[in-house]
């Protein structure tokens, strides 16, 4: 997708979507005096009554959207917060029957900084490797598991590399043990089936902006039977059955379920539009001298294309490809220097993962994007490559 | 944002042929390690003290290609004893780089002294 020909081409769905009209056009009806403004919580008068019921519906088609009960939805202002809450909740909770918490070595930030912190509290984590091709395997998770275990947390889909973790079996190991399960899903909802009432998992956290939603509008979800217990992260109202205080944000509320209600709905002829792309983008780049992909070739996303350009700096194809809007990894870690903790976790030297970079497709890619994209990287990397005397 | 200047460069640096070993009055010099993914290899042509051409080869990120760039602007047509005073704070303060893209400009730097060096 490019607004015109002088806007760059969009490849990085995976760290930001735009925002669905017909999604916009419902939150805008939220917002203003002729919409449904009223605080949901003012259970006095109309404009309230609107908003709570507003807050009702949405809740409802979220909730049906990913396979869960209504009063099993928590909202959030993202997904950070909801593994934030998720993680520290969890292990607080529970901080009576063990200290000692599970994850792995390629989460996002939201997730890792997390676990750092309690670390610095003094909870035991065990940081779970994946293999070669970006897998955890359930034998990992399973070895790191002591009585004193509380909690495994794993995303489903990896933000850098696409690669799809074994959630359904990593469930079941954990459901073996009694050990509560969290799955950080901001990047899984439109890209594999989500179905909670298939996989037994307890917390599962959820961001609205990967899914052609709004940015600052997520989800947790918390299992009712077996009930997930959680201390809150803050406090100040009874809101979300007080797990999460303050004024719902009714348009975020109905930004989040418009976008994950059409998700489900198109799921499958979006995901066929993106496997066609997929199916041009990637062969042509592997085309290139030098070009390797990172992570597994099966077990991923076809959204997400991360390729090692040997020999050469992503920075420099980033800063000279100014057609193209990409990024060399999270776009929550773009400002800094270093190296991608996902890339190097695979076995990447440091020089490769500096080599490396992320293409992510979505809805609004067309296959002449692709095309342009695939002749400006060509063409960039020839003359990176003749500048190098290679 | 990137900066202008860098990207100006950047996008202007253009592969050219280097000149055989051993042609008169062309010195070069090579700084960084090609293995480590940060190398330069400059070569300039001088008659009369003065530099009339330079070429290089240069594997690196977006700000190191971009100072190479602007060196073979800023010393092409320049004295010696111009490149002799050539210093890391001057390039970073006209190319505008980050701190942390400071070892760009002294690497050029190295190299150049290394040329100059080389004429005494």
């Amino acid at each position: 997708m490019a607004a015109n020909d002088f806007e760059p081409i969009y490849l990085d769905y995976m760290a930001t979507t735009p925002v669905d009209e017909s999604v916009a056009e419902e939150m805008m009806r939220c917002l203003t005096i002729q919409g449904k403004f009223g605080n949901p919580s003012s259970a006095t008068h109309l404009y309230g009554w609107r908003a709570q019921n507003t807050v009702k519906g949405a809740r409802e088609l979220f909730a049906a959207s990913i396979g869960a009960m209504p009063r099993e939805v928590i909202f959030t202002s993202g997904a950070t917060e909801a593994n934030n809450l998720a993680i520290q909740g969890a292990a607080r909770f529970y901080a009576k029957k063990g200290r000692h918490l599970i994850t792995t070595s390629i989460e996002h930030k939201a997730v890792l900084d997390v676990f750092h912190a309690l670390e610095k509290e003094g909870f035991a984590i065990t940081w779970v490797q994946p293999n070669s091709e970006g897998i955890i395997s359930v034998d990992a998770i399973a070895a790191a598991i002591t009585p004193q275990t509380t909690l495994v947390s794993t995303m489903w889909v990896n933000n850098e590399i696409g690669t799809i973790q074994p959630i359904a079996d990593i469930a079941a190991l954990t459901r073996q043990h009694g050990i509560l399960l969290h799955v950080d899903a901001a990047q899984a909802m439109g890209k594999v089936a989500v179905d909670l009432s298939q996989l037994p998992v307890d917390l599962m956290s959820f961001s609205a902006h990967k899914v052609y939603g709004p940015k600052g509008s997520g989800a947790l979800f918390v299992r009712d039977k077996p009930r997930a217990r959680l201390i809150p992260l803050f406090w100040g109202g009874e809101q979300e059955q007080g797990l999460r205080a303050g004024t719902l944000a009714t348009h975020q509320i109905v930004g989040i379920a418009a976008a994950f209600h059409r998700a489900k709905l198109h799921a499958e002829e979006n995901l066929n539009h993106i496997r066609r792309l997929n199916a041009i983008f990637l062969p042509g780049l592997l085309a290139l001298e030098g070009v390797t992909l990172n992570g597994s070739r099966e077990q991923r996303v076809p959204h997400n294309i991360n390729v090692c350009f040997q020999g050469l700096h992503a920075e420099a194809l980033l800063m000279s490809l100014p057609q193209i809007a990409v990024s060399a990894g999270s776009a929550c870690n773009s400002a800094q220097d270093e190296p991608s903790h996902v890339l190097k976790a695979i076995g990447l030297s440091d020089l490769q993962a500096r080599a490396s970079l992320r293409f992510s497709l979505g809805r609004y890619t067309t296959e002449a994007d692709i095309k342009r994209a695939l002749e400006a990287i060509q063409r960039e990397v020839q003359r990176e490559r003749d500048l190098a005397g290679k | 944002m990137y900066n202008k200047q860098v990207l100006t460069y950047l996008h202007q640096a253009t592969v050219t042929s280097l000149w055989p070993e051993g042609t008169a009055g062309v010195f070069s010099a090579e700084v960084g390690l090609k293995e480590s993914g940060t190398w330069i290899k400059l070569c300039v042509y001088i008659k009369d003290s003065t530099i009339h051409e330079v070429r290089y080869r240069v594997i690196g990120g977006g700000y190191l290609i971009a100072t190479v760039e602007w060196v073979n602007e800023y010393l092409t047509g320049k004295s010696l004893s111009t490149a002799e005073v050539l210093n890391a704070k001057f390039i970073v303060e006209v190319l505008g780089l980050p701190p942390q893209r400071f070892y760009c400009a002294q690497m050029i730097v190295d190299a150049v002294r290394k040329i100059v060096r080389q004429t005494i």
